[in-house]
């Protein structure tokens, strides 16, 4: 259609030199042209005439951006003619060449050399090589015979016939004789690769990305085994390309044919698409790769089942199940899946004695445990222990059962039950780490100090350095000789505490044998005696109990190997305080009188004032014989009172002053002096730290919430809530739960509370001071005293009296089991 | 994603004795320092189904759809007559990708 000329708007508006600069500015170069043609008609100018080449050359790049290469070409003539040079001419024979006008773009080159950079001109004979090999060989003529671009070309040509022969060395040859710098450099590596595939990937990483070779470089990649994207870079071939492929990969036409049927699947993405394709490729790709992989579609797409069956045969029962509980398991519907799973285990167990049939059923009831896992519900489901021993019975070799069986038993406190799991799993994994390792803790809780220091040197053997299996054998050791000392089988507790003594590092000694062994042979010697227990206390016992004094020994000689070992063994924990506790507490544990011991050692001096180390060494002494389960530390920590008392000056950290607080806390609710001492000291340093205000008040209070006063429990609500806002969780529920007694004490414990008559007689006389009292108008401690009260009678199973039945919080659910 | 069994290149009923030998030629030849990510997909198909028990558990319970990508591959590699190609065809391919 002819434009409309009456449109055009040069006919139309006068020209102006600001308007034409402008036009060229803002990048509307077509018009720019126009319009400097229209000025120069006017007026022969310099700078407009420089403008006009200059639009001239920026139309023909924006033209060139757009792939309209032979305009652009066109566009750069133009200019030529019109400035009679030509400049910025490799921009033109790029463009030349990109317009496919090879012949005149090498005749051009031939003509132009010297006005090309040398990097040009060996880019641009690179791309006239590779059109060479790619067969354009009108540009022969183009150029000199003599030039090296047409005499490396038939370097070229005999190395590719060489190897389309196959017959690489001479391909080789010919390669060699390729200079380095080569416009055919690019063509040698690719030819390289195709010869040494196990090369292949090296050489062709030295094609830069700029080269003409480079998208035949990917072509080329493809070849090699394993490329990643294979099938993505399929679809971008063209036919010749493929064919090529195809011949380098072996491919035959039903290759083709298959992949062209797959990438049409592809694009059709859905599992319906893939089923009904792969099924349709069967007889190419084999049954034996079709079916599993078909049914491998089924647990996503369950529809596919019938055209399956239609395909393949009718599946199992078994497997019809395995597909619907996988379908399930990737809806999210567990518990559906665990039904269809233990449909499976059913069926399998018909068959016990087929092949794999124990194992897989063994499988398959681990594997419904682990759905109960998912749900949460691991622990409440008491089906769960019967379907682990059930799968260890069928399949015995997996630890992971035996650690969740075990787990589960102690979670729910089924006591016998853990013990019995883990002697099978100790005799069925007699060298596992973890195995031992809750061997050693389940016995140590139930004293079952032999048997622990078993299974720790069980553990040692396996792993020479495992300091817990160290320290937990030599506790036993030293636990059970306590245990045989008490009952005067002094020989045998010798070899305990020898063994013992084998645990400690010749350089680390704690003192701990050396005690025991010396505490052992003061009473071999009968020097001192066992105290009796006071609940069994017979007038006769009573009466040898009263007897029970320190005897003297036949001769001191006698002794002084025994007292030596002692002050050894004293030393050892630590000279000062350290030392004397250790002797205590052992004396203690082998319910000796302390007092008859420690008179062998040298008192504490008077002015004695232990470090800031000694404090904290103590402190973690007292915490290490907590988690032993020794509970009589209170007396032992009094009788340093003294020492410690001077000691709550010393310039402790807010950690450490916090973890002394935390000990003496544990220890004992009753008049817990040193615990008031410390946190009183800390908070001239800290005032105000939520931990330490709890701990002083605690202890001010003998643990007791009802004994704190109101502006206390502002203090305390003050300190929770700082805690909270400092995100100090713990010490915010301390507080709170402290403040709370309810909470602490609504949760129902597994073990019934003995009825003590003592406590009885202490709530009668709380419930007589209440008397008179109005529940509605009551005071906060007042009310707290009372619904602690209340809590205590329903504990013991009592009913409340009338006149204090008044709401309480309810009490949390504990969650059923299935 | 690729099944264990084809990363490694094994059939299904391969035992532990192929699947080894398989798991070592892979390591050979990608090995960790010089291929990271492939070595990891090895090894993780390798733990997979190592054992009898293990090959089992995949044969159970894994349910991930076959990935098409997966199928192709295998279909690709499937190539039993690799022939250099003619000067001819060379070119053609050559004339096809340059991109002027």
């Amino acid at each position: 259609m002819r434009k409309n000329k009456k449109n055009s708007p040069n006919r139309i508006v006068e020209m102006s030199p600001a308007k034409a600069a402008d036009l060229l500015a803002d990048g509307r170069y077509k018009e720019a042209i126009d319009a400097y043609k229209q000025l120069l008609k006017q007026q022969q100018r310099d700078d407009w005439q420089a403008a006009l080449a200059k639009a001239y050359l920026l139309r023909a790049q924006a033209l060139a951006d757009k792939g309209m290469y032979q305009e652009a070409a066109v566009l750069w003539e133009n200019r030529a003619n019109f400035c009679q040079d030509n400049e910025f001419i490799e921009h033109y024979i790029d463009w030349l060449i990109r317009a496919k006008r090879y012949v005149k773009a090498a005749h051009l080159v031939t003509k132009s050399t010297e006005q090309l950079s040398p990097a040009m001109l060996w880019q641009i004979q690179a791309q006239f090589g590779a059109l060479l090999v790619a067969g354009q060989t009108d540009l022969e003529s183009a150029f000199d015979p003599e030039e090296p671009l047409l005499k490396q070309y038939a370097l070229v040509k005999k190395a590719l016939a060489a190897y389309c022969q196959g017959d690489d060395k001479t391909a080789e040859d010919f390669l060699k004789k390729i200079p380095f710098r080569s416009p055919y450099r690019d063509f040698r590596a690719i030819l390289k690769a195709l010869i040494d595939p196990n090369s292949a990937e090296q050489l062709l990483d030295k094609v830069p990305a700029d080269s003409p070779y480079a998208p035949f470089t990917q072509l080329i990649r493809m070849t090699v085994p394993h490329f990643e994207s294979l099938s993505e870079g399929l679809s971008q071939l063209t036919p010749n390309e493929l064919t090529f492929l195809a011949q380098l990969k072996g491919w035959d036409k039903a290759q083709l044919k298959t992949i062209s049927a797959l990438q049409s699947a592809a694009k059709r993405n859905s599992q319906k698409a893939l089923l009904e394709m792969v099924a349709s490729q069967r007889h190419f790709l084999g049954d034996n790769y079709s079916r599993p992989f078909c049914l491998a579609l089924l647990p996503s797409y369950p529809a596919g089942i019938k055209f399956y069956e239609k395909t393949f045969g009718s599946l199992s029962v078994f497997e019809r199940n395995r597909l619907a509980a996988l379908n399930y398991e990737r809806q999210g519907q567990l518990l559906r899946a665990e039904k269809h799973w233990f449909t499976c285990f059913e069926n399998l167990k018909k068959h016990p004695e087929e092949t794999d049939h124990a194992l897989k059923a063994a499988l398959i009831l681990r594997h419904i445990v682990e759905l109960i896992e998912k749900l949460g519900e691991v622990f409440d489901d008491e089906n769960v222990p019967g379907f682990l021993a059930e799968s260890l019975r069928l399949a015995p070799n997996d630890k992971t059962s035996y650690l969740k069986i075990i787990q589960w038993n102690k979670h729910n406190g089924e006591t016998k039950n853990a013990n019995k799991w883990i002697d099978a799993a100790v005799r069925h994994f007699p060298e596992e780490s973890d195995i031992l390792l809750i061997g050693m803790e389940w016995a140590t809780a139930k004293k079952a100090f032999k048997k622990a220091a078993g299974f720790a040197k069980t553990l040692l053997k396996v792993d020479p350095i495992n300091i817990k299996a160290r320290q937990i054998a030599r506790t036993s050791h030293i636990s059970h000789a306590r245990k045989l000392i008490k009952s005067g089988k002094y020989e045998l507790a010798r070899k305990e505490l020898q063994q013992a003594a084998q645990f400690e590092k010749t350089n680390q000694r704690s003192g701990v044998v050396e005690i025991n062994q010396a505490l052992l042979e003061l009473q071999a010697l009968g020097f001192v005696k066992p105290k009796r227990r006071k609940t069994k206390t017979s007038p006769k016992e009573v009466a040898q109990s009263k007897s029970n004094k320190v005897a003297k020994p036949k001769s001191s000689a006698e002794v002084i190997p025994a007292v030596e070992l002692l002050r050894e063994g004293v030393q050892l924990a630590g000279e000062g305080m350290l030392g004397l506790f250790q002797a205590t507490v052992e004396s203690q544990s082998q319910s000796l009188n302390p007092a008859d011991i420690l008179s062998f050692i040298s008192p504490l001096k008077k002015s004695y004032l232990p470090s800031r180390q000694e404090v904290l060494k103590l402190i973690q002494m007292i915490n290490t014989f907590s988690e032993e389960g020794n509970t009589s530390l209170e007396q032992p920590v009094k009788q340093l009172k003294v020492p410690l008392t001077k000691s709550a000056k010393l310039d402790f950290s807010l950690e450490e002053m916090l973890s002394i607080c935390q000990c003496f806390k544990k220890l004992s609710k009753k008049p817990n002096d040193l615990l008031a001492l410390f946190a009183g000291q800390a908070l001239k340093k800290w005032p105000e730290h939520p931990a330490l205000v709890f701990y002083k008040i605690y202890a001010k209070a003998n643990g007791f919430f009802w004994k704190i006063t109101d502006p206390e429990i502002d203090r305390l609500h003050q300190a929770a809530e700082t805690a909270k806002q400092q995100g100090d969780k713990r010490t915010h529920l301390m507080i709170l739960e402290f403040l709370n007694p309810i909470q602490g004490r609504l949760a129902p414990t597994p073990f019934s509370i003995p009825f003590n008559v003592d406590d009885m007689e202490d709530i009668e006389a709380e419930i007589k001071s209440l008397d008179g009292m109005n529940p509605d108008n009551m005071s906060p401690i007042e009310m707290m005293k009372l619904i602690d009260i209340l809590s205590r009678l329903e504990e013991m199973g009592l009913e409340i009296p009338e006149e204090l039945d008044i709401p309480i919080f309810p009490r949390p659910r504990r969650k059923k089991k299935s | 994603m690729k099944n264990p069994f084809d990363i490694l290149g094994v059939a299904d009923d391969a035992t532990d004795e192929a699947i080894k030998k398989a798991y070592l030629q892979q390591v050979r030849q990608y090995p960790p320092e010089r291929s990271p990510e492939q070595f990891q997909l090895i090894r993780a198909a390798f733990d997979a189904i190592k054992t009898q028990q293990q090959r089992l558990k995949y044969q159970l319970f894994y349910h991930e759809p076959p990935a098409l990508n997966a199928l192709l591959e295998r279909c690709l590699q499937m190539g039993t007559s690799q022939q250099r190609p003619t000067p001819e065809l060379f070119t053609q391919a050559l004339a096809d990708s340059l991109k002027f």
